[in-house]
């Protein structure tokens, strides 16, 4: 049976960060989630299950960490979950967590498909889905909102600037969705039971064969503070209030 | 666990909960969901369809749910809690797997009706009756402020089968009654000052024929099941009350730091409202403990009757102190529906009658206490 495999990013919960007054990023209080889109990566993947009745398994790269991501994941309806936790995941590019996923994805048996979320909610570089899909040898589609399965085809919708696209790839393929169409439902109580009895496998970097130093080095981060301008309409009746704002707006860029 | 009721909270519940309380109408979609969610049969066994949790569990979800809307967790007390106790305490295997597992999943919505117009507590004098004739029951008068009725497919009632033993209660009996039932008329829903959505009205017998099958536990012996299966419902609404405390001091705490008076938020401004919201605070950790204690020793088997039924006293009292000092923190806004702060009140007011007034409850403990019944530990 062809296995349908979900891809996703165990992240910093994006509301517990803190910014201080100097622009550093407090995460000491921050949860880890997986990351909102790749939630629907997951549903994706059940929602093609269910037309093709094919196996499905999560698969992850994360820090040690990670492992607790493993729950909410199968939670979501995935059967296996497979897992790669280790230190170096902290500074892993998206060089080197594409190698840790392409490679653990050739562990995995009968995998036909390869399902990612567009980007992480965290650093969205969209960079996964295309290099895991050119490690493989496999043709990528992104920005997918919408897919048909016939047999080994998949007919996909493309959402893009200003037009919807329609393109058709046969398997394996690698599959970059976008949340619009696939809103991740909350798993039931069921579900959150059964999660916690399914099979996982961790797979190690050494194992896979994998070099984790990264070739891109994070130097800083810092948060962004949105400044105000402060500009208050005050002329005028509510209409003109109104109309002096659409035309601010406008001059800006913000309205077309 | 808690989780999935946070999202479910977050997402379907919050965004209706002001419109339910203002429509008063049954949260139907919500009850729905609630039943996918495996809400409805947290405590019940997985052979029907439940999940087979412990109460802890189950008081988590509800505390969520209460602190966006109290009244789903009363459409979903009436039916888990009330039927579906009675249902799998004093089931037989066939009603169970008819029932049960449908009240698990939420295909079917329970009522359970044992309020007469005599009376909450007042069994003795209930006037509802049923005579056995032939293979059937003939039941006549009727139940009154029942939870669930209209939506519901299947009602719980107690009904007196002979003269009603003072002190035991003996002489009641539990039946089943499908709503298409003959005989079985469906009144209006009353219009109250809280609960808004709980579908709440009398429903009334006249010459109904019930199958001998439908009883439910022994004829004229269901009230000593039906005490302790009332004290799962008393112990949910300890959860529920804290929920609805926690909502309410948490929309006067932000209040009072975002409503600038003479250039400072409130809260820095007058002591009295912090200290008022200390105090409600206070109460909330106090009866967090409480009800956490009490569910664990619930799931200890350890759990004593009164205990139960003063989680439902202090959840009650909590959250109706609680949510009037958040109305006055807030002032006049506070009085206006829109804010969506003195529902909580409402809502807690009526949890101090519904299912069981405070004041039957203590007369209960007092009883037990009086001979000896709960001594001190
Ligand atoms: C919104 C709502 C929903 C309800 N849903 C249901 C339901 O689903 N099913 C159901 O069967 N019932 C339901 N009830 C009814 C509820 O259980 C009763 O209202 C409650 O038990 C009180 O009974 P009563 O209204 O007949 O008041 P009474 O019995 O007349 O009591 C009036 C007052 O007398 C005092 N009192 C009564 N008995 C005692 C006692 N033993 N010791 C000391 N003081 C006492 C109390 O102060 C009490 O408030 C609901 C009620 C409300 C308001």
């Amino acid at each position: 049976m062809a296995t349908i495999v979900a891809c996703y990013k165990w992240v910093l919960d994006e509301e517990d960060l803190v910014i201080n007054p100097d622009r550093s990023i407090d995460v000491s209080h921050a949860r880890g989630k997986i990351s909102e889109f790749d939630k629907s990566a997951i549903e994706a993947t059940m929602q093609v299950a269910a037309q093709t009745g094919d196996a499905t398994a999560t698969l992850t790269f994360g820090t040690p960490d990670v492992r607790k991501s493993l729950k909410d994941a199968l939670s979501r309806g995935p059967a296996t979950g497979y897992w790669v936790g280790d230190a170096a995941a902290c500074d892993a590019d998206a060089l080197v967590t594409s190698q840790v996923l392409a490679s653990a994805i050739r562990t995995i048996d009968g995998t036909s498909l390869v399902i990612c979320a567009e980007g992480a909610s965290d650093t969205y570089a969209r960079q996964i889905a295309p290099r895991v899909g050119a490690l493989l040898d496999w043709p990528t589609v992104t920005s997918v909102i919408e897919m048909k399965v016939e047999g080994d085809s998949i007919t996909a919708t493309r959402k893009l600037d200003g037009c919807l696209e329609t393109v058709t790839v046969n398997r394996p393929c690698v599959i970059a969705v976008l949340p619009a169409g696939y809103e991740p439902p909350i798993p039931g109580l069921k579900a959150v039971l059964s999660a916690g009895k399914k099979p996982l496998h961790e797979l190690g970097i050494a194992e896979l064969g994998c070099d984790p130093a990264p070739a891109a080095k994070v130097l800083s981060s810092q948060g962004f503070i949105a400044n105000r301008r402060n500009v208050i309409f005050v002329d005028g009746d509510a209409s003109d209030k109104v109309t002096s704002l659409v035309s601010a707006l406008k001059k800006e860029g913000m309205l077309s | 666990m808690v989780n999935t009721a946070k999202k479910f909270v977050e997402k379907e519940v919050a965004p209706v909960a002001l419109q339910v309380d203002e429509t008063g109408e049954f949260p139907g979609q919500l009850f729905k969901r609630a039943g996918e969610l495996g809400f409805l049969g947290i405590t019940m066994p997985e052979q029907y369809g439940g999940l087979g949790l412990d109460f802890t569990t189950a008081a988590l979800i509800y505390e969520e749910i209460a602190k966006s809307l109290p009244v789903l967790t009363v459409n979903m007390g009436a039916h888990a809690e009330l039927a579906g106790g009675l249902l799998n305490m004093l089931g037989t295997p066939e009603q169970k797997e008819k029932y049960l597992t449908k009240l698990c999943s939420g295909e079917y919505i329970f009522a359970c009706g044992s309020t007469g117009p005599e009376g909450g507590d007042n069994h003795v004098e209930h006037a509802a009756n049923a005579v056995l004739d032939g293979d059937e029951y003939v039941i006549n008068g009727n139940k009154v402020l029942v939870s669930n009725i209209g939506v519901a497919d299947v009602y719980i009632i107690f009904i007196k089968t002979s003269e009603v033993d003072p002190i035991t209660r003996d002489g009641i009996s539990a039946f089943i009654v499908d709503k298409n039932t003959s005989g079985l008329t469906i009144g209006s829903y009353e219009r109250k000052l809280g609960w808004h959505g709980s579908a709440t009205g009398t429903i009334s017998f006249s010459d109904m024929r019930i199958p001998k099958d439908h009883l439910l536990g022994p004829e004229g012996k269901c009230m000593q099941a039906t005490a302790v299966s009332c004290t799962n419902e008393f112990l949910i609404c300890g959860p529920v009350g804290l929920g609805m405390a926690e909502a309410a001091y948490q929309m006067a705490f932000d209040y009072s730091m975002s409503r600038i008076q003479h250039g400072v938020p409130m809260y820095d401004r007058f002591q009295v409202t912090k200290f008022k919201l200390v105090k409600m605070r206070t109460m909330i950790e106090e009866l967090r403990a409480f009800v956490y204690g009490t569910l664990a020793d619930k799931d200890a088997g350890n759990l004593e009757l009164c205990e139960g039924r003063m989680l439902k006293i202090r959840g009650a009292e909590v959250a109706e102190e609680v949510a009037r000092e958040a109305i006055q923190i807030y002032g006049g806004v506070g009085c206006i529906d829109e804010t969506g702060v003195e529902r909580f009140w409402r809502d807690a007011k009526v949890l101090a009658i519904g299912g069981a007034s405070i004041e039957a409850l203590q007369d209960f403990i007092g009883t037990m206490m009086r001979y000896g019944k709960y001594p001190l530990a």
